[in-house]
């Protein structure tokens, strides 16, 4: 081979040319090693294998451009992430006026319980300032310690990983309804929590004034010297005060036991039924006498209003106070 | 609509995978504009992640179904 380009074109012609050829060579096999080390980059970027010799030659390599093939898919992703970005961004905007606009004060704490985000109405809510807030934990802004506190809500969802709702959070002497929720990655960690807080202070004040007031009129009625019952529509007894188990002579555990018609004298228990069933039936009944019959089946002539409390339009129960025929017929004339 | 098939039966990612963007990026606006789905047959599992990860990060729709001895991949329009 050498004899016949020396011959062609001459000995130091033939030395020149096998010296470009072999560096032409060695440009071609350093060209192909930056375009396989550049698909290799770009394929574990996508989280693939490395591209094996066998799987692609030389001349394919060239010819296929993976690098072009490559680098036109990232073209594609980068503006799918413009376009997600902004979807984001619309969708964070949309949370924040969420967060703004609801009553409720809610906060994020990230796995250490540090506080990432919260709402306006958390300051409000706390009389805090947003520095009270600022890579504090919630402990620390909330409960004012370093620690979890007794039947911490934070600490229950990070054990359980399961929402957890708090019914009643006394904080200087402010109640909260707490409802938390886990946010979890793909493999079920808790990441973050979020925290949402309701004022139920006057809910609490207002149903402990109710509570208040429901017993002052038990009191009311448990001393009057009147008969008075509650019944329920199945004829249970709701509710009897002392005069009633006085007269009757049933204990206050005897009571659970009966129905209306177990207190009312056989002769008289057909037509009280009827004005028990008028009366859940919405009708109005006037002063009306009837016998009862006490534990030791004595008879006892009483006289009295019955009326029948309604919700959504069913009975709830019948309240019925009386006084007994005796003591009126025994009161002086004239009084 | 028109349906594409490539057959890329014997190949190994990540050729698969080169081979499949080749395609994809040829395509793109008849597979956004709805008017073209891909579908690659494959017999390399690996292909069955790779695909359908790389076009999800891309913007488009993938489907994955096992077929007798060979998974085809469907690459479309993601819903707006």
């Amino acid at each position: 081979m050498k004899s016949i380009m020396n011959r062609l074109f001459g000995e130091y012609d033939s030395e020149r040319l096998v010296e470009e050829n072999r560096s032409l060579r060695e440009m071609r096999f350093r060209q192909i090693e930056y375009i396989r080390k550049k698909t290799n980059q770009l394929l574990l970027l996508l989280g693939t294998l490395p591209i094996r010799p066998e799987e692609l030659d030389d001349d394919s390599l060239i010819e296929t451009d993976p690098i072009g093939v490559v680098a036109e898919a990232f073209v594609q992703i980068l503006e799918h992430e413009k376009s997600l970005n902004e979807q984001l961004r619309a969708a964070h905007e949309e949370i924040q006026a969420i967060l703004a606009s609801v009553g409720i004060g809610i906060m994020v704490l990230n796995r250490d319980m540090v506080i990432q985000i919260h709402n306006q109405r958390m300051l409000e809510m706390f009389e805090l300032d947003p520095a009270d807030l600022s890579g504090k934990t919630c402990c620390q802004a909330l409960c004012d310690c370093d620690r979890f506190p007794p039947d911490c809500t934070f600490e229950r969802i990070m054990e359980t990983r399961r929402p957890v709702h708090l019914s009643d959070w006394v904080r200087n002497g402010k109640h909260f309804e707490v409802s938390g929720v886990p946010v979890k990655n793909r493999f079920g960690d808790v990441m973050q929590v979020v925290l949402a807080y309701t004022d139920i202070t006057r809910r609490v004040e207002t149903e402990q004034s109710l509570r208040n007031r429901e017993q002052m009129y038990l009191d009311v009625f448990e001393n009057a010297a009147d008969i008075v019952q509650c019944v329920a529509p199945d004829g249970s007894f709701l509710f009897v005060n002392r005069a009633w188990r006085e007269n009757l002579g049933y204990s206050a555990d005897e009571i659970a036991g009966l129905k209306i018609w177990n207190i009312i004298a056989p002769e008289n228990r057909a037509q009280c039924m009827e004005h028990f069933n008028a009366l859940l039936k919405g009708a109005q009944l006037p002063a009306m006498e009837i016998v009862f019959f006490s534990k030791e089946c004595k008879e006892l002539m009483v006289k009295g209003h019955v009326t029948c409390s309604f919700a959504n339009g069913k009975p709830m129960a019948s309240f019925g106070m009386f006084r007994t025929m005796h003591a009126e017929k025994s009161l002086p004339s004239g009084k | 609509m028109e349906t594409k098939c490539i057959d890329m039966r014997g190949q190994i990612c990540p050729s698969t995978l080169i081979s499949a963007l080749r395609e994809i990026n040829a395509r793109k606006d008849e597979i956004r504009s709805g008017a073209t789905v891909l579908v690659f047959m494959t017999d390399n599992r690996d292909s069955t992640v790779t695909i359908p990860e790389t076009a999800e990060n891309m913007g488009y729709a993938t489907k994955v179904t096992k077929q007798d001895d060979y998974y085809r991949i469907e690459i479309c329009a993601a819903k707006k």
